[in-house]
């Protein structure tokens, strides 16, 4: 569904990205790992278009988003959640959202999806009135998710969303990317949290200093003796 | 002693907030939208006093109407600067600081070239025009008629504007580029005609509003420059990028101004608008109202 081939991307004149190549298959989780610094975020914004594409391409869907607006390919259907979430600190919950639909093709589906992310998370439609500003770190992970999913995305971005979480709502936290992926739409996440990444993605990929050192299913890298002594501390 | 509680205070403060007001409300979209300072936006203001006056000499037409016109031509104008110049620089400065910076050089010098256009094409002289100025008696006082005509004016354009912000869609998607650029581009906001779009909107707000001015004031290529710095304190009073807070601001401005001037004396003009200029920098940078960095 997304095919990145040989991209490579940056700040300024320093390349953060080395001719990375990957695909996400329609339907799946696929996760990229790595540690703090190895690009991850570099891709995620040069795939959401906030960073120019320096060499390679990005083909989604069959159409090349290389040199796309932002605003183009939120839609055309992909959809990037951010880290460090980036909600509107100002805007109440719903205005959140009602920004999150923002996007021609979604406009017409506001009130019904916006329904839909009320039955996902619950506790955002309580404080449907609060500012975003004045959520817990989990609630304005899960507005940040939900504002992403407004634009009735095909695939889904992910960019560090266990960050900064309490640990019982990190985990309640992939639970809800499972149940994203069951509506039908296609998970791409970046993390730090490699165990349970892998526990719930379908294929991975591990990132190092700007380049795939390695891929596989999740299953698979999870055994790696690679993986558990570099990443899982095993 | 001035009898503070007199009808004509109230009256001149509440036309001077509207006006100051409508003047914030486009250099705060435009410094919110894409952190560029409009240094000449009262010299845009100047152009549709300019407009208001030559109509209403040359074909007797009052400024009530040639205001649309004002609003279409300023409007132009804007979308031809910012297309022309202002784009330039926002796409080829990476830093914020760099975009401030060269911003602020590039429209001084529109500001510049704007002033002197005028003063060669129609002399540095200032002008007026009798213009609704018959006395109105509402009560126990008295006041123009050109007065409340532009009050009810300049209110109902400001509300208008707040209307607009709140409730359309292009509304949302400027406040949402406004609070959080990054996530404005994430959710699909087209940046590039939202910043057409404010730059445009900021000119022909401007332009109504000099065009209001000159029915209470003289008409002059250099009229412009004491608005843009008012327009500062007010933005600042309400908050950098929060519009709604602007008009807050601006009622606070104008009250300070017209209050404090009829305790004291008109000297005390400039002196009242920079004190509170430097208080307000000095002791809440973030403005008035709004908490920490919060726009709205």
């Amino acid at each position: 569904m997304l095919e990145i081939a040989d991209l490579s991307a940056g700040y300024g004149e320093a390349g953060v990205l080395d001719a990375v190549s990957l695909d996400v298959a329609r339907g799946s989780i696929t996760a990229l790992v790595g540690s703090n610094g190895a690009g991850k975020t570099t891709l995620m914004r040069t795939v959401a278009g906030l960073l120019p594409v320096k060499a390679g391409g990005i083909v989604f869907d069959g159409s090349d988003l290389t040199r796309a607006a932002p605003h183009d390919r939120v839609e055309r259907g992909l959809s990037l959640v951010p880290e460090g979430r980036l909600i509107f600190p100002g805007f109440s919950v719903e205005e959140n959202l009602r920004a999150g639909a923002i996007a021609p093709h979604a406009r017409p589906r506001l009130a019904a999806r916006l329904e839909e992310m009320y039955a996902l998370f619950p506790i955002l439609k309580q404080r449907r009135r609060q500012p975003g500003g004045t959520l817990s770190g989990g609630e304005q992970q899960m507005l940040a998710i939900a504002r992403g999913l407004m634009s009735c995305p095909r695939l889904l971005l992910l960019d560090e969303p266990s960050l900064g979480l309490a640990p019982a709502v990190a985990q309640s936290l992939f639970e809800t990317i499972v149940r994203i992926r069951g509506t039908g739409v296609t998970v791409f996440v970046v993390e730090q949290d490699i165990r349970s990444t892998l526990e719930i993605a379908d294929t991975a990929y591990v990132l190092e200093n700007g380049r795939i050192v390695m891929l596989g299913t999740a299953a698979d890298l999870l055994e790696d003796p690679q993986v558990r002594q570099a990443y899982l501390g095993l | 002693m001035v009898d503070l509680f007199s009808g004509q205070l109230l009256i001149a403060a509440l036309v001077l907030a509207a006006i100051y007001g409508l003047v914030a409300l486009g250099l705060n979209l435009i410094y919110g939208t894409m952190r560029l300072l409009n240094v000449a936006h009262g010299e845009i203001l100047m152009l549709g006093g300019y407009l208001a006056y030559w109509t209403f000499t040359l074909t007797g037409v009052g400024p009530v109407w040639s205001m649309f016109l004002a609003l279409v031509l300023a409007g132009a104008f804007g979308a031809i600067v910012y297309r022309t110049l202002c784009r330039r620089v926002l796409r080829s400065s990476r830093l914020i600081e760099q975009i401030e910076a060269n911003s602020l050089l590039l429209l001084f010098g529109v500001s510049i070239i704007l002033q002197n256009v005028i003063a060669l094409s129609f002399t540095a002289t200032a002008r007026a025009y009798p213009y609704l100025d018959d006395i109105v008696r509402i009560g126990t006082f008295q006041v123009t008629a050109d007065r409340l005509v532009v009050l009810g004016i300049g209110l109902a354009l400001c509300f208008a504007a707040i209307l607009f912000f709140r409730l359309s869609a292009t509304g949302l998607q400027i406040r949402a580029l406004i609070q959080q650029p990054d996530a404005a581009l994430l959710v699909g906001v087209d940046v590039e005609r939202m910043r057409l779009i404010s730059f445009s909107l900021g000119f022909a707000i401007a332009g109504v509003a000099g065009c209001l001015i000159s029915m209470l004031e003289q008409v002059s290529p250099f009229m412009g420059f004491p608005f843009t710095i008012a327009a500062f304190v007010v933005i600042i009073l309400g908050g950098l990028g929060n519009l709604a807070g602007g008009l807050a601001g601006a009622a606070v401005l104008a009250a300070i101004e017209v209050y404090g001037v009829a305790l004291t004396t008109t000297s005390m003009r400039s002196i009242l608008i920079y004190g509170v200029f430097i208080a307000v920098l000095v002791w809440r940078p973030q403005g008035l109202f709004g908490g920490r960095s919060m726009v709205r």
